[in-house]
C-alpha cells in the first residue's frame, strides 16, 4: 500500500461501522434464507392443510348430507351446501345426483392479502375434493367441495409476517447487544487514540489502564510499554541535547579556537574563538582547506598535518599559522583524532590558543635579561645575587673573580651560613661576606 | 356471496326409469336405506325390474305420497289408512317371522306401572300415521281413558329417541323395531303395554304396475331368502339393525291386513294431524 495514496473510502469507515454493516449483511442474507425455507416450509403446510381441511370437512358434512340425499330432501340438501359453503377458505360446495340434478353453493370470495409474487411463488392452486354418497351399496351422487387457495397464500404469508417482524425484532435485539459490546470492546481503542494524542502532544508520561478484551489489553500494554520507552529515549534525548547545548556553548563561548576538519583537512566546525584569532567568520572558514590558515611559503608544514589527520595522531605542538589579514600569528595547538558516533574515524578537532603575545613577551624578557647579564658581566664590581632564602642565584665574574668561587659551584647555596662570611670552595670564605651584609632584601 | 343453484342436467340412465320403492321409515333414514338398498339392488337384477329407493322426511309426508299413489312399491302399512286406500295398492309380499305388535315402552326406572300412570305425561310417538306406533297404542290410550301430551319422532327410532333421552317418560312403538334399537343402542326398556299381534308391514305394489313386474318383484322378494346371495344379502342388512331371524318375504295378500284396515278405520285423535 502506497502510504501516500488516500485512504479508500472503505477505510473511513469505523470498526463499529464495518461492524454493522458486516452484521446487517449478515443478517439480511440469514433473513433471506430462513424466510425463504420457511415460505416454503409454511406453503407446504398450508397446501397439505388445506387438502386436510378439505378432506375433513368433506367428511363432515357427507354424513348429515347423506340423510337428506337418501330421504331426497334437496331443500335442506341445498341449505346444508350452503352452510358448508360458509367456511372461509371454501370456494364452492356441489352436489350431483345420479340423474345429473346438481345443487352448488359458492363461498365468499377471500381477498387477497398476499403479494402477487408470493402466490405465484407459492403454486398453491384451488383444491377440490370429491365423494360419492354411496349407502348400502347404491351411489346417490357426488358430493365435491372445492377450496380456493386464497385463504391458505394468506395464511402462509401472514406466517411468513410473523417470521420476519421475529427475524427484525431478533436482529434489532442483536445489532443492540452488538452495538453495546463493541462500545465496550472499543473503549480501551478510545482511550487508546487519546492517549496517542497526549504522547504526540508531548505528554510522554501518557499511560492507559491495561483493561478489557484480552487482545486490548495486550494492545494497552504494549501501548504503555512503547510510551515508557519512547519517554526514557525522550528524557535520554533531552539530557544528551542539554549536554551538547552545554558542550556547543562551551565551544562556541570558548576563548581558545575550537576547530574541526575532515580526513581531507576541509574545515567542518569553527568557533567564535576561531574567527576571534583568525579572522574567519564561520561561513568563511566552514568547508574551506585548513591551508587557508598556513604559510604559503611552508608546502611541508600542511603535508604534515594531512598525514597526521589521516593517520589519527595526536599532537600537542606550537606552530605559526596565518590569519585572514596575512599576519601570522603563533599559536599552541592541541590536536586529537575525530571520530563520529560509530567510532568511524572521521577527521581531527583542535584546540588553539594564540600565544603571540607571550612569545612575544618571553622574546623580550629574553633580550632584557640577556642584556642585564652582559652589563653585570661587563662590571669590575662582584654582584651576587640571592633569594629570599639567602641562596645564590648570580654571581657575576667580578664576584667570582672575588670570592674564588664559580658562578656554577656558588648558585644555590646559602650565602652566610654554609661556609661564613668568607671562603670558597678552594678554602676561600662564601662570597656572601665579601658582597653582602646582613640585608635580608638579597642585594647589596 | 352466497349461493345455490340448482339444475338438472339430462337424465344418464338407460332406457325405463326405475320403479319407485317407497319405505315407510321406521329408523333412521339412513340405516332404512342401509337395509333396504342392497336388497333392493338385488330384487332388481333378479326380477329385472329397477327398482329406486325412495324415503320420506317423515312418517306424515311418506303416508300422503302413499295416498297419491306416487310409489310403484311401498313397504309400508299406511296404504291401509282409510284415506290412502284409494291408491289402489296390492299386498304382494311381507317379511317372514313374527308379526308386530304396538308397544308402549319406558325406560326400565320409570316409576310409571301402568297405562294410568302416563295420564298427562309425555309419550312419544313415531308419526300420526304409524300403524303400531301410534294408530293402534293410541286407541288403547284412549279406550282406557288416558290422555297424554303426545310427541312425535318423526318414525319409530325417532320415538325411541325421545324416549332414551329422557325428553318423553314413554315411547310408542313397533315392538320388533324396539327390541332391534334396544339391542343396537343398549337400551333397558320396560314394556307397560302391548298389543295384540299384527302382520308385519307388507310390501305392496300401485295399480300402474303391470302384473308382470309385480309378480317379477313379488317372486324376488319371497325366494330372497332362499338363494345364497338373497340370504346373505339379508343378512347383513338384518345385522344392521340387529333384527332376528327368520329373514325375507314370504307371499302375501290383502286379506292378511284386515285386522290393520279396522284399527285405521276405527281412527284415533291423530288422525287429522
Amino acid at each position: 500500500m502506497n502510504p501516500g495514496a488516500p485512504p479508500s473510502r472503505s477505510c473511513t469507515l469505523s470498526i463499529r461501522a464495518r461492524l454493522l454493516l458486516v452484521t446487517l449483511a449478515t443478517l439480511v442474507a440469514c433473513s433471506v434464507l430462513v424466510l425463504v425455507f420457511a415460505g416454503r416450509e409454511f406453503t407446504a403446510q398450508a397446501r397439505a392443510e388445506l387438502a386436510d381441511r378439505v378432506e375433513r370437512h368433506l367428511s363432515l358434512i357427507a354424513e348429515p348430507m347423506t340423510a337428506q340425499v337418501v330421504v331426497g330432501d334437496y331443500e335442506v340438501l341445498a341449505k346444508m351446501l350452503d352452510e358448508a359453503a360458509r367456511r372461509t377458505y371454501i370456494a364452492e360446495v356441489s352436489w350431483v345426483d345420479s340423474h345429473g340434478v346438481v345443487l352448488r353453493a359458492l363461498g365468499e370470495p377471500v381477498e387477497n392479502v398476499a403479494p402477487d409474487w408470493f402466490v405465484r411463488w407459492t403454486g398453491i392452486a384451488r383444491i377440490a375434493r370429491s365423494r360419492a354418497i354411496e349407502v348400502g351399496g347404491k351411489v346417490y351422487g357426488q358430493l365435491t367441495i372445492a377450496a380456493s387457495a386464497v385463504a391458505h397464500v394468506n395464511q402462509a404469508w401472514d406466517r411468513v409476517l410473523t417470521v420476519g417482524e421475529l427475524l427484525l425484532l431478533a436482529s434489532g435485539v442483536l445489532l443492540a447487544i452488538q452495538q453495546l459490546v463493541v462500545e465496550r470492546a472499543l473503549r480501551p481503542l478510545a482511550q487508546l487514540s487519546a492517549a496517542a494524542r497526549r504522547l504526540g502532544a508531548g505528554d510522554y508520561a501518557a499511560r492507559i489502564p491495561a483493561r478489557g478484551p484480552p487482545e486490548l489489553a495486550a494492545l494497552a500494554g504494549a501501548f504503555n510499554g512503547m510510551a515508557a520507552n519512547l519517554q526514557r529515549v525522550v528524557t535520554s534525548l533531552r539530557d544528551a541535547l542539554a549536554h551538547n547545548r552545554l558542550l556547543a556553548t562551551v565551544v562556541e563561548q570558548s576563548n581558545d579556537a575550537i576547530l574541526t576538519k575532515d580526513l581531507d583537512g576541509r574545515i567542518t566546525s569553527w568557533n567564535r574563538g576561531a574567527e576571534r584569532i583568525f579572522g574567519y567568520a564561520a561561513s568563511e572558514a566552514i568547508g574551506a582547506h585548513v591551508s587557508i590558515l598556513h604559510s604559503p611559503g611552508k608546502p611541508g608544514e600542511l603535508d604534515t598535518v594531512i598525514d597526521r589527520v589521516r593517520n589519527a595522531r595526536p599532537a600537542v605542538f606550537e606552530a605559526e599559522r596565518v590569519r585572514k589579514d596575512g599576519s601570522l600569528i603563533t599559536i599552541a595547538s592541541s590536536v586529537s583524532p575525530l571520530h563520529d558516533e560509530a567510532g568511524r574515524h572521521v577527521g581531527e578537532i583542535s584546540v588553539i590558543r594564540d600565544i603571540t603575545a607571550n612569545k612575544q613577551a618571553e622574546q623580550a624578557l629574553f633580550v632584557a635579561r640577556e642584556r642585564a647579564r652582559v652589563t653585570l658581566d661587563a662590571l669590575g664590581e662582584g654582584v651576587i645575587r640571592v633569594d629570599a632564602g639567602e641562596r645564590i642565584e648570580y654571581l657575576n665574574p667580578a664576584a667570582e673573580r672575588l670570592t674564588g668561587w664559580r658562578a656554577d659551584a656558588a648558585l644555590g647555596r646559602r650565602c652566610a651560613r654554609a661556609t661564613g662570611p668568607y671562603g670558597g670552595s678552594n678554602g676561600s670564605r662564601p662570597p656572601c661576606a665579601t658582597a653582602m651584609g646582613r640585608n635580608r632584601d638579597g642585594w647589596s | 356471496m352466497l349461493g345455490v343453484a340448482l339444475a338438472l342436467l339430462p337424465a344418464a340412465g338407460h332406457g325405463a326409469p326405475p320403479r319407485e320403492f317407497g319405505v315407510v321409515t321406521q329408523r333412521s333414514a339412513l340405516l332404512t336405506a342401509s337395509y333396504w338398498n342392497p336388497i333392493l339392488a338385488w330384487v332388481s337384477s333378479k326380477s329385472g325390474v329397477a327398482l329406486e329407493l325412495k324415503l320420506n322426511k317423515s312418517g306424515a309426508e311418506h303416508s300422503a305420497m302413499v295416498g297419491r299413489g306416487t310409489f310403484d312399491f311401498v313397504y309400508t302399512n299406511h296404504n291401509f289408512k282409510p284415506d290412502n286406500e284409494a291408491a289402489g295398492y296390492r299386498v304382494i309380499a311381507k317379511p317372514r317371522g313374527a308379526g308386530i305388535r304396538g308397544e308402549i315402552v319406558l325406560l326400565e326406572d320409570s316409576p310409571v306401572r301402568d297405562l294410568a300412570g302416563l295420564r298427562g305425561r309425555t309419550v312419544a310417538f313415531p308419526h300420526a300415521a304409524a300403524f303400531v306406533g301410534y294408530q293402534v297404542p293410541m286407541q288403547a290410550l284412549v279406550r282406557a281413558g288416558v290422555t297424554v301430551t303426545p310427541v312425535f319422532g318423526g318414525n319409530q327410532e325417532g320415538a325411541m329417541g325421545q324416549l332414551k333421552a329422557g325428553r318423553a317418560e314413554a315411547a310408542s312403538v313397533n315392538s320388533q323395531v324396539m327390541r332391534d334399537y334396544a339391542k343396537r343402542e343398549r337400551l333397558r326398556y320396560r314394556v307397560l303395554w302391548r298389543s295384540e299381534e299384527f302382520p308385519d308391514i307388507p310390501v305392496s305394489v300401485h295399480p300402474r304396475v303391470p302384473q308382470r313386474e309385480a309378480e317379477a318383484v313379488r317372486s324376488a322378494l319371497t325366494g330372497m331368502a332362499d338363494d345364497p346371495e338373497g340370504a346373505r344379502i339379508l343378512a347383513v342388512s338384518a345385522a344392521l339393525v340387529k333384527e332376528e331371524p327368520p329373514y325375507g318375504f314370504e307371499p302375501a295378500t290383502d286379506a292378511d291386513y284386515a285386522g290393520v284396515r279396522r284399527v285405521y278405520a276405527a281412527g284415533t285423535p291423530g288422525d287429522k294431524r
